[in-house]
């Protein structure tokens, strides 16, 4: 039996191959149902202690793979491989070591804690159901050294959500995320509830704990300076498809895909020198359950030809990253 | 980097101004609305009063004056001075009928709440969490119930199992519990896709703790509020029951059932039914009242 919590030499810690996650709706009476593409084939690997971010605009699937990795629901099609051992349906016991691997942090601190439970009956339960072998007064200790870890007062232990600053309860998510040390944490847009003086302290605590405990980050987030300060690795998402990825700096550098040089374009930059040149993007994210023909950005794309609304791009390697567009060596 | 220093700012700055506690919240709302401390001293003096019965009460409530019928209260021409509220049509103290008729309507009020609220919560916890087919199957009963006027389902259901006051009861629950399966399900539907449901749920947390530790006590303001205001309103309806006779049978000392016994006596002796009206007046106004201000409490679009 392959366990999720044992890596394997050569073996990526998270494999995500081909994932596709469809919704149905209905469109009222009368009408057939419609099919959302919400996640429409994406792949990646993800290595122990590395951050690989998803960014993109609002709709474009990067939420829905967060709920895909953390088995909140289920994909479509496409596998999920942890240390190689496929996720599928998961028996009560496997379902268990899963948790112990995947952990999730969400965005509003506000919304994502218990009102009516002290932080020290937030931080439990995930110990309490996922380690039965420890007792009462073993998990009070491994809240405890938990909220030391993310900067928390042992005090803090028999208060409320509500009377801690938003910084601080997302600390708290943090904690609840780590205590079942997992190998890999989602983090979608864990810092974009914050004010900005705060969201450095989160991010650096992020980092910390990430050379501490060896977690990786699948950091999912629309802040592009954000992205730029934690990550190893981009993976830039349009409509549910991956546009391109690669290394931070050289896709911060020298972004290949028309896409991502409109996303990078549109993020202020105080000194003009260092302003990319990029046609402004046009028009609005089209629909998902209508997308373009070919390539689903072509309508938008400044570079778009005949082929581009034909022939749907796949992701390529090229110089050193994956881009899914046909003109990409004549862009470059 | 300065990463260290900025954490102890900020925490510092929450040690001093320690927020209050919910409860310590609840009651600075609650205690500005003046007809909520009124509802709550009266139901105290009630509770009291039905509590300690046996020993309040001049009088056993069913015991006869066959030297004393249909005497009036003290202050009026022909009163007898041991019956301060004057008798009854059979010579029974009405004053020591009225302060053993607290603990009847007490307990009405209070089970009759009971039994529905956790009939209601468990079923509207239930169509909220699960959705789908459970949903409409219990939320259009509920419709269907609350259809038909509460006093008629009310005596049909007694109708079908027989006057008595167990009976009653458990007739006003039935009808009563469609309001607390609403409201449930409702705040359920509401919590449902907030983050920290999502989150308990990928800690690993079975239906059964979602809905009963995790769901219900974020729910539990308007039900609280509802269950205040249906404490008055059990005790309304046992009233009613108990005046068609179909409540509380004689001698019990039940409110509404000594209306009913009254009746013939409203031109003539009108102490005897006017006692009674009182009491339940007084009751039910006291827990209107002190719902109202449980509700200006507990919901927060009423706070400034």
């Amino acid at each position: 039996m392959m366990s999720f919590l044992d890596s394997k030499p050569g073996v990526p810690l998270l494999e995500s191959d081909d994932l596709v996650r469809h919704y149905t709706v209905s469109r009222g009476l009368g009408r057939g149902d419609a099919v959302v593409k919400a996640l429409d084939g994406v792949s990646f690997t993800l290595e122990t202690a590395k951050t690989l971010a998803v960014v993109g605009e609002s709709g474009c699937g990067k939420s829905t793979l967060g709920r895909q990795l953390t088995l909140i629901e289920k994909p479509s099609a496409g596998a999920l491989k942890i240390n190689g051992a496929p996720v599928g349906k998961l028996s009560d016991a496997d379902a268990k070591l899963f948790r112990r691997t995947v952990q999730m942090i969400f965005q509003n601190p506000y919304g994502s804690l218990n009102p009516r439970k002290k932080v020290g009956q937030i931080l439990a339960e995930p110990v309490l159901l996922n380690m039965d072998h420890l007792g009462r007064k073993e998990r009070t200790e491994r809240v405890q050294e938990t909220m030391a870890k993310v900067g928390l007062r042992p005090e803090f232990i028999g208060r409320y959500p509500h009377m801690f600053s938003g910084g601080q309860r997302q600390r708290i998510a943090i904690a609840r995320a780590l205590i079942l040390e997992p190998k890999i944490i989602v983090a979608d847009e864990p810092v974009s509830a914050l004010d900005v003086s705060v969201q450095a302290q989160v991010l650096n605590l992020m980092m910390d704990l990430q050379d501490e405990m060896n977690v990786a980050y699948v950091f999912i987030s629309h802040d592009l300076s954000v992205v730029r300060h934690i990550a190893d690795d981009v993976m830039v998402m349009y409509l549910g498809r991956v546009a391109e990825k690669g290394p931070t700096e050289e896709l911060f550098k020298r972004p290949l895909h028309p896409y991502t040089r409109a996303l990078l374009a549109s993020a202020p930059r105080i000194d003009p020198a260092q302003r990319i040149k990029s046609e402004p993007l046009t028009g609005e994210l089209p629909s998902p359950i209508n997308p373009p023909s070919g390539c689903t950005f072509h309508k938008r794309c400044p570079f778009a030809t005949e082929q581009c609304a034909q022939i749907r791009p796949e992701l390529r390697p090229f110089d050193g990253r994956s881009v899914a567009c046909h003109r990409v060596e004549e862009i470059s | 980097m300065s990463n260290q220093t900025l954490k102890t700012t900020a925490e510092s700055a929450d040690i001093h101004a320690a927020p209050p506690t919910p409860f310590q919240e609840f009651w600075q709302y609650f205690r500005r609305n003046r007809g909520a401390l009124v509802g709550l001293i009266v139901i105290g003096v009630i509770l009291f009063v039905a509590a300690f019965a046996q020993y309040i009460a001049p009088y056993d409530p069913i015991t006869q004056d066959r030297t004393a019928f249909l005497k009036p209260p003290f202050w009026m021409e022909g009163a007898d001075p041991r019956y301060w509220l004057g008798t009854d049509a059979v010579g029974r103290d009405i004053m020591s009928r009225l302060i053993h008729g607290a603990q009847l309507s007490v307990s009405i009020g209070v089970f009759v709440v009971i039994i529905s609220m956790v009939a209601g919560i468990t079923l509207g916890l239930v169509a909220g969490y699960f959705r789908g087919w459970i949903e409409v199957g219990v939320m259009r009963l509920m419709d269907i119930m609350l259809a038909l006027p509460s006093l008629v389902l009310a005596l049909a259901i007694v109708a079908i199992l027989g006057p008595g006051l167990e009976n009653a009861m458990l007739a006003i629950a039935i009808v009563q519990l469609p309001h607390y399966v609403r409201l449930t399900r409702a705040s359920v539907v509401s919590e449902l896709n907030k983050e920290y449901v999502i989150a308990s749920q990928i800690a690993g947390a079975g239906h059964t703790r979602q809905m009963f530790i995790n769901i219900l006590p974020n729910c539990m303001a308007p039900l609280i509020v509802q269950g205040t205001l249906g404490v008055s309103s059990a005790i309304l309806d046992a009233a009613a029951l108990g005046f068609l006779g179909l409540g509380a049978q004689p001698p019990l000392p039940e409110w509404g059932t000594m209306l009913s016994e009254a009746r013939e006596f409203v031109g003539s002796a009108w102490w005897v039914i006017t006692f009674p009206g009182l009491c339940i007046l007084t009751t039910v106004l006291a827990f209107n009242l002190m719902g109202d201000g449980l509700r200006d409490a507990l919901d927060p679009k009423m706070k400034r």
